[in-house]
């Protein structure tokens, strides 16, 4: 019977530190009250302990690695209120079909590929072209006023951008 | 001779050739000799009962079964040491996880990087601000 007993003893000892082990710290700051705000591919990566987190960054070139930490980085510096408002919208993209979701990236790249300041007057253009109902969006778009600020690239950008993340409106 | 009963001698020597002339003589070894021909006679008309058919068969199955549930015997006084050891592999697997996958893991990180590719997107086009 004593022997059992300090066995049992013996076991407790050397199984409570692996029980009590944390998990879940690295880089990032320790958990919010609004980590729900987090799409769920990203809240996963926030939930992995800093071995997993490297394990999985481990499987991608150096390059893509750096870039996905940036951006992680970056993602989880905006304000709560922000990153709700990114989660809401990216929601609304994930809930599009697959062939728009891929048209929208495809677009996007050559978005990115201009200079920043014409990339500025895009997103405003984009901001205030969304806000137009179908018929209206289409007749600024024939317009001279529209045709003299962009060139062919970018007024089949902003067209198409603008047909995509329209905003949706109430029947 | 002397009477081996009271002696507290073998009563079996009553048995051997010439213990009939004690015998007629003292009472109590006739009693003696005539108890054992009662008792003889008994056990010559008992009749053993038949052994069931396959009696053989069934006892060796019984010997085998209860030698094949004595195979840990011998272990026994090891048995706390390994019960404790099958304690602590099964805390060192269960502490460790499941094995990496690494197709699900490479598949899991794609999607990460593509979620946060799209959030950037819908950052950089200033989709993410209020509607």
């Amino acid at each position: 019977m004593r022997t059992w007993f300090s066995l049992l003893i013996l076991i407790l000892w050397l199984v409570a530190p692996l029980a009590a082990q944390p998990r879940g710290k690295g880089i990032l700051p320790p958990r919010e009250k609004n980590a729900q705000a987090l799409p769920p591919a990203l809240e996963r990566l926030y939930n992995m302990s800093p071995e997993e987190r490297k394990r999985a960054l481990d499987r991608l070139p150096p390059r893509r690695r750096r870039v996905v930490e940036r951006q992680f980085q970056e993602y989880m510096k905006l304000s709560p209120e922000e990153r709700q408002a990114v989660r809401e919208r990216y929601e609304f993209f994930q809930a599009m079909p697959p062939e728009r979701r891929e048209r929208a990236r495809e677009v996007y790249r050559h978005f990115s590929a201009l200079p920043p300041e014409r990339r500025q007057v895009i997103r405003e253009e984009l901001a205030t072209l969304r806000h137009l109902r179908p018929v209206e969006r289409r007749e600024y778009l024939r317009s001279e006023s529209f045709a003299g600020k962009f060139d062919e690239q970018e007024r089949r950008m902003l067209f198409e951008l603008a047909e995509i993340f329209a905003r949706p409106r109430r029947p | 001779m002397e009477c081996p009963l009271e002696m507290g001698g073998r009563p079996e020597i009553l048995l051997e050739p010439g213990a009939e002339r004690h015998a007629a003589e003292c009472a109590r070894c006739r009693d003696w000799l005539r108890n054992l021909e009662t008792t003889r006679q008994a056990l010559d008309l008992w009749q053993p009962e038949p052994v069931r058919p396959g009696f053989d068969r069934a006892l060796w199955q019984r010997i085998e079964a209860e030698e094949a549930r004595r195979w840990w015997r011998p272990w026994r006084p090891l048995a706390p040491a390994l019960a404790a050891a099958a304690v602590l592999v099964g805390a060192v697997i269960l502490s460790s996880g499941p094995e990496p996958r690494p197709l699900a893991e490479f598949a899991e990180i794609e999607q990460i990087e593509q979620t946060l590719s799209d959030v950037q997107m819908l950052r950089d086009l200033g989709l993410t601000q209020p509607l």
